[in-house]
């Protein structure tokens, strides 16, 4: 016979399934081992269930757990998380800032509107991983930057920032192609 | 409130997280600059679409496997 606090557990970690499986699809980027990461992430979040207060904020503790699980995975498989972290995509979000402390936001750039999904996926997947990483808790998971400084575990003003300027570089990015595409210069 | 400052304000208040007292002069000034309301409608567009395009719902199986992990714990 199972507890009434295991029962209610059970409950709130259950109803983050989807969006486990989500955050595991981009993690993982195929859905054989993003069904497994989600597996092995309710087995450890079993294992550390003493740790969690019913009522609080299951999801962070989920997704927490899920990062560390996804990140031993690397680790034993000595591997680096794939990171196409180039240094021209930060110099972009520098430049951008340093336009917009002179100019102010320039709107100019058009058809930013009617973004296809295929734009967007393809966009993300260019973020360099810390900056993607953050962007998909704040904008797709809609996590605090609270809840995202405790998943990333770095500092709320590193959230803040990351968040700001992978916007801009991901506005570029979708600008950038829609501009080729409409045969604009 | 200058256009950098609106800028940060209006990436905060897109996360949700742009405090109740400072959102009045954010929507003040976007009133009055027509820059900073374009480019607001844009970033909140994009943020709109990843959030409509990037959802995902657990296939049937790995509901399954996992029901059967909690159960049976
Ligand atoms: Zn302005």
């Amino acid at each position: 016979m199972k507890s009434k606090r295991r029962k209610i557990f059970e409950k709130e970690v259950l109803c983050h399934l989807d969006r486990l499986y989500g955050y595991a699809m981009h993690l993982c980027k195929n859905g054989e081992d993003a069904s497994d990461l989600v597996q092995d992430t309710y087995l450890n979040a079993l294992k550390s269930e003493k740790q969690y207060s019913i009522g609080t904020n299951a999801g962070a503790w989920l997704f927490t757990i899920m990062r560390n699980t996804f990140l031993n995975r690397i680790r034993r498989m000595s591997r680096k998380p794939a990171s196409m972290a180039g240094e021209w995509i930060e110099q972009m979000a520098r430049e951008d800032i340093s336009e917009l402390r002179k100019h102010g936001p320039d709107p100019s750039v058009k058809c930013l509107d009617n973004l296809l999904k295929e734009d967007i996926s393809r966009a993300i997947e260019d973020l360099p991983d810390e900056f993607k990483d953050t962007v998909i808790l704040c904008d797709v998971q809609g996590f605090s930057y609270a809840d995202i400084a405790t998943i990333l575990d770095i500092p709320i003003g590193t959230v803040r920032s990351r968040i700001h300027r992978g916007r801009l570089i991901l506005r570029n990015l979708l600008a950038d192609w829609k501009n080729v595409a409409m045969g604009g210069s | 409130m200058t256009c950098e400052d609106a800028h940060l304000n209006m990436h905060d208040y897109i996360s949700g997280e742009l405090a109740a007292e400072q959102q009045k002069p954010l929507m003040d000034h976007m009133d009055e600059c027509p820059n900073c309301r374009e480019f607001f409608r844009q970033t909140a567009n994009i943020q709109t679409s990843m959030r409509d395009f990037m959802q995902y719902e657990a296939p049937f199986e790995l509901q399954t496997a996992v029901s059967s992990i909690l159960a049976n714990a």
